[in-house]
């Protein structure tokens, strides 16, 4: 009897939780694939607060899918109405504060690494993914799903999704110990069959601004991967490389060599461009919300680290970037 | 004259009141007992906004942040040109801040109404409420406060967050923080 008792001990501890687990961790991953698909798809309008630190910013959002044809419009309602519109082929910022408009080209969608676009033994080797259970959120019934990650290379988050529509309702970028960074939390959303054009129209008058837009022909600059000399010789685990290429930025004149690296779910990318005596750059880290920059001078040039990481990473990376001219 | 001390009380916890107006507020706080008791209201607002919000009660906030926002929006809604946008900047702003901090309180009041378990779908258990304290970060501008390298870091983020949108769990969302983007702050 007691030998019985100890082997549905060990069988429940060894087969019947880890196969509960994993059923979990495979479920919140189906649930964060129906968001991801969710916040493209469909045509939504909503307010959101935008939390970070002592600051909150209130902001509507409005965005369509027609044909497959995203169109996305996002405005802050308070203080100065900065604004900003996309579209297939350019990203516009209408800052009022600083009397600019920053005009990005629409990129292509699609820079997961080949080794992480059907794969999530990666994201599980980072990550624990953690199906929590239901709450109401946004006067909708929610799903809440927890990404826990299992260095200090990454966030995790904690999110709310419409357990109708998977549409992502609140969302809580949290550090290694679990304290939030950031939070972003919708007021009211409203999922529609359709909506009208003009909703996607700027309201900012943008006349007497000053204009950053990429001069096309640095625009078409582009290097073939094998004549870049910058590489970045270490990566924390589970990051693997987007992209690389040259290419013009806005508020750059000279073009800017750009990589960028992902683990699936956190990203960071490098950018590396000329130092320029006239224009000098703070060397060192600077942060904005749950971004993390670090700048370093490496062959007389600036080397600065962006993304949505913990400070540990941008350092990590930016040392780690090598110039290597080819012979 | 009360609005405007009320405006003032909202200015200062936002860190918005000039100098000369703070010495001015707390001299007056000084002299006038029913001041205090907005000020320690004030006190309890603030401090319901940034350190002691749960989700219970954060969720009521979101309710009521919602109403205040469609009474903001249907004032803004009849100001569709920047001068009238510029003109309604700081009542609207003040009106926000003000909403939300009345709701923050009514939400904490109201938190231990919420969650009734009955609701709760038979798929999954209900998840229990989380409270936390939300850390002090950076404000809504780079801490590296020099003209060039703000530019620069603005740009990189941009044109970061375009590359990464479609890789992003929270998609367009993430232009949030270039939308919060305040250079005078």
């Amino acid at each position: 009897m007691f030998f019985a008792r100890q082997f549905a001990l060990i069988f429940l501890c060894l087969v019947i939780l880890p196969i509960q687990a994993s059923s979990n961790d495979a479920q919140a991953k189906a649930w964060l694939d129906r968001m991801s698909h969710a916040i493209k798809t469909l045509n939504y309008e909503g307010v959101f607060v935008y939390i970070h630190g002592k600051q909150m910013e209130t902001m509507r959002i409005i965005h369509t899918n027609v044909n497959g044809e995203e169109q996305e419009r996002l405005l802050s309602l308070a203080g100065t109405p900065r604004e900003i519109l996309r579209n297939k082929n350019r990203l516009v910022c209408i800052l009022p504060d600083s009397k600019s408009v920053v005009v990005e080209k629409s990129r292509p969608k699609n820079y997961l690494p080949a080794g992480l676009q059907h794969v999530t033994e990666n994201l599980k080797r980072n990550y624990h993914f953690h199906m929590i259970g239901t709450e109401r959120m946004t006067g909708r019934e929610a799903v809440l799903i927890d990404i826990k990650p299992k260095d200090s290379y990454r966030y995790g988050y904690h999110l709310w999704l419409d357990a109708e529509t998977a549409m992502l309702l609140k969302s809580d970028l949290v550090n290694e110990a679990g304290e939030p960074v950031e939070q972003i939390m919708f007021t009211q959303i409203d999922i529609k069959e359709f909506i009208p054009t003009d909703k996607l129209e700027p309201t900012i008058s943008s006349e007497g601004y000053k204009w950053y837009k990429q001069d096309e022909p640095v625009q078409q600059i582009q290097q073939k991967k094998s004549s870049s000399q910058w590489m970045v010789s270490k990566l924390p685990s589970g990051y693997m490389k987007g992209m690389q290429k040259k290419h013009g930025l806005p508020t750059s004149r000279m073009p800017v060599e750009h990589l960028m690296f992902t683990d699936g779910i956190s990203s960071v990318s490098v950018y590396i461009e000329a130092m320029n005596k006239a224009k000098p750059m703070m060397k060192g880290f600077s942060k904005i919300g749950a971004v993390n920059a670090y700048t370093t001078v490496k062959a007389d040039h600036y080397v600065t680290v962006v993304g949505e990481v913990p400070k540990a990473a941008v350092k990590f990376i930016g040392d780690y970037v090598r110039y290597a001219p080819k012979k | 004259m009360k609005e405007k001390i009320g405006e003032q009380i909202s200015a200062m916890f936002d860190d918005e009141l000039e100098q000369e107006e703070h010495e001015l507020l707390m001299h007056r706080l000084k002299q006038e007992s029913g001041l205090q008791q907005s000020l320690a209201r004030y006190e309890i607002i603030g401090d319901a906004i940034r350190n002691n919000l749960n989700v219970a009660a954060t969720t009521n906030l979101v309710q009521k942040v919602s109403q205040c926002i469609e009474r903001e929006e249907n004032i803004s809604s009849q100001s569709a040109k920047i001068k009238q946008l510029r003109f309604l900047k700081p009542v609207a702003g003040l009106a926000i801040a003000a909403s939300v901090a009345v709701m923050a309180v009514v939400g904490l009041q109201d938190a231990g109404q919420l969650q009734n378990p009955q609701e709760a779908s038979p798929r999954l258990a209900q998840a229990q409420p989380r409270a936390y304290v939300l850390p002090v970060s950076s404000g809504t501008r780079w801490d590296r406060q020099q003209p060039e390298t703000e530019m620069r870091l603005n740009g990189y983020l941009v044109n970061h967050s375009e590359y990464t949108s479609s890789i992003s769990l929270q998609g367009m969302i993430n232009y949030a923080r270039i939308a919060g983007y305040d250079s005078k702050k």
